[in-house]
């Protein structure tokens, strides 16, 4: 389950490519929808939507942001 | 040069609760914090979380040691520069002060030195309990002082009696209209200042390639709190927008730049004003076009309502409430933004080798005592005129002394305050250089306070024992 999870909000993402390049197309997408998302959920938990759209984008953001949590991080600290 | 006792007495309370206010956000912040890593190592046994939490109990220990000095004068600063607010609003705020020494400084005061002195000596269990109780302390005293400031933004319970407050029902007094509001504020507040201050040292750590496995897990923790606080945050915020736009209007009218009964439709956001007071407008005004319906009214054609609202003898000054809610909301948006960025960076598996990240959240380590002095700033002098909203006026409530006293006491604070940040500074500064490595990773010893003690006592009368001998 979390495999699928993590693979479909790498997709969604632009890709989670470990090995990739310092700057790359996928990437820089990603970045923007990020960005955006994230933009989506500000507006939306500060009540923009109302107060139940803003409990339900609170519990969203907690529940996706436990599940990225759980992503393993490599060891090494330089890229 | 003639000296307005009023001034002064309202620069000193600024000044020294301004530098109070840094130690207990910053206490209460890094308590949840430790509790969460001792916690983590009674379940796991990792040496690391047992590391972890010796190096931050340090500099834990020298904020809540800080605080506490601090703390104390302030409540010495209601008789020295408004004494006729303690004589009107003492009995409603005397006891709550009387009451979050009674039950949360006691609280602290016995678990303390079991936590900071007793990690070898007592069993884990019970040290964990003690650094519960130590944190649950740092919560009540937060949820007291709010309550007694709640009750001065929006006074309740009370009645006036010869010009004096009497209180008529004291779980309203306690549990005035914006206290709900204002608590979860200030402890989400207070979490997100000590997970980004620990994610900026790990950070730093990362940066300099030393201390890796310490570096790592503390930005992980560090950013991943501040991740779901922020979020926590940003809703409790607005609710609390919505509470004092109902009982503090001329606060948020203020804290939005607006002069006009209503602001043009759609309502700007105004990021950047010169406001003049004098002419009720704004010389200059900076902001993007329709964002202020969107955020404030939740509509697209919503209309703000501006300061004319409030006559003028009753108008906080807007060029201060103002740029102390933008500093906050901008440093909110600022930590939303890393923390989304943390969750992008955490998917794609590069949030420790990312080094702008790095570098971002040591420059974003003080962030959140900044934001939360910018709401302090925002809290206080929106409530202007007032010291108890609607009763008695700031000018009304500083004490009949001159102005030459004050001054030279605040002039003492200054000095003995640049002291204290400036000791506290060096030491933490030295602790962080010195890194972990001087706080040991294992146990040296542990089992139950009795047997502890009784090591101990055996150790010293043994060697009483061969001096005597000698």
């Amino acid at each position: 389950m979390r495999e699928v999870v993590q693979k479909t909000v790498n997709t969604a993402l632009g890709g989670a490519s470990t090995g990739a390049t310092p700057f790359s197309l996928r990437r820089a997408i990603g970045a923007v929808l990020t960005t955006l998302l994230g933009f989506a959920f500000f507006n939306v938990l500060i009540g923009v939507f109302g107060l139940s759209a803003a409990i339900i984008a609170l519990l969203l953001f907690i529940s996706l942001s436990v599940l990225i949590f759980r992503c393993a991080q490599p060891e090494r600290t330089r890229s | 040069m003639r000296l307005d006792p009023e001034v002064l007495a309202r620069l000193q309370f600024a000044f020294t609760v301004t530098f109070h206010i840094i130690f207990p956000t910053m206490s209460i912040g890094l308590a949840a914090f430790l509790v969460i890593i001792e916690g983590l190592w009674l379940k796991t046994k990792e040496p690391v979380y047992l590391q972890i939490y010796r190096f931050w109990m340090g500099i834990f220990a020298m904020g809540f040691g800080v605080g506490v000095v601090t703390g104390i004068v302030l409540s010495f600063e209601f008789g020295l520069g408004f004494a006729k607010f303690a004589q009107i609003a003492g009995p409603a705020i005397g006891p709550m002060i009387g009451l979050e020494v009674l039950t949360a400084f006691f609280l602290e005061a016995g678990f303390l030195g079991v936590m900071l002195f007793g990690l070898h000596r007592v069993g884990p269990k019970l040290h964990f309990f003690a650094t519960c109780m130590v944190a649950l302390g740092t919560q009540l005293s937060a949820s007291w002082i709010l309550s007694a400031n709640s009750w001065m933004q929006t006074p309740d319970g009370i009645a006036m009696q010869n010009g004096r407050v009497v209180v008529t029902n004291w779980l309203k007094v306690v549990d005035n209209p914006s206290w709900p509001f204002r608590l979860p504020h200030m402890l989400m507040a207070s979490y997100i200042t000590g997970s980004f201050f620990v994610a900026g040292v790990g950070a730093w750590y990362l940066l300099c390639g030393k201390n890796e496995t310490f570096g790592r897990r503390t930005v992980s923790l560090g950013i991943g709190f501040a991740t779901l606080a922020m979020a926590c945050q940003l809703f409790i915020g607005d609710i609390l927008y919505g509470a004092m736009l109902h009982y503090q209007p001329s606060k948020m009218q203020a804290a939005e730049g607006f002069w006009e009964v209503q602001s043009p439709s759609p309502a700007p956001y105004n990021w950047i004003i010169v406001p003049d007071q004098a002419h009720q407008r704004n010389r200059f005004t900076l902001g993007t076009p329709a964002l202020g319906s969107i955020w404030l009214t939740h509509s697209l054609t919503g209309r703000v309502a501006g300061l004319k609202n409030t006559p003028p003898d009753r108008q906080p000054i807007m060029g201060m409430v103002f740029y102390g809610f933008h500093a906050m909301f901008t440093m909110a948006i600022l930590m939303f933004f890393i923390v989304v960025v943390s969750l992008w960076l955490r998917l794609q598996k590069r949030l420790f080798s990312t080094r702008w990240f790095l570098r971002a959240l040591v420059i974003m380590t003080p962030a959140g005592f900044i934001a939360t002095i910018a709401g302090w700033y925002t809290a206080e002098t929106g409530r202007q005129p007032w010291v108890i909203w609607g009763i008695l006026r700031t000018a009304d409530a500083v004490s009949p002394v001159p102005g030459g006293a004050l001054l030279s006491t605040l002039i003492a604070f200054v000095l003995i305050y640049a002291l204290f940040i400036t000791a506290f500074l060096i030491f933490t500064f030295r602790m962080i250089r010195r890194g972990p490595e001087s706080a040991p990773d294992h146990a040296e010893a542990s089992g139950s306070l009795k047997n502890g003690l009784r090591t101990q006592v055996m150790d010293y009368a043994s060697a009483a024992h061969q001096g005597r001998r000698e």
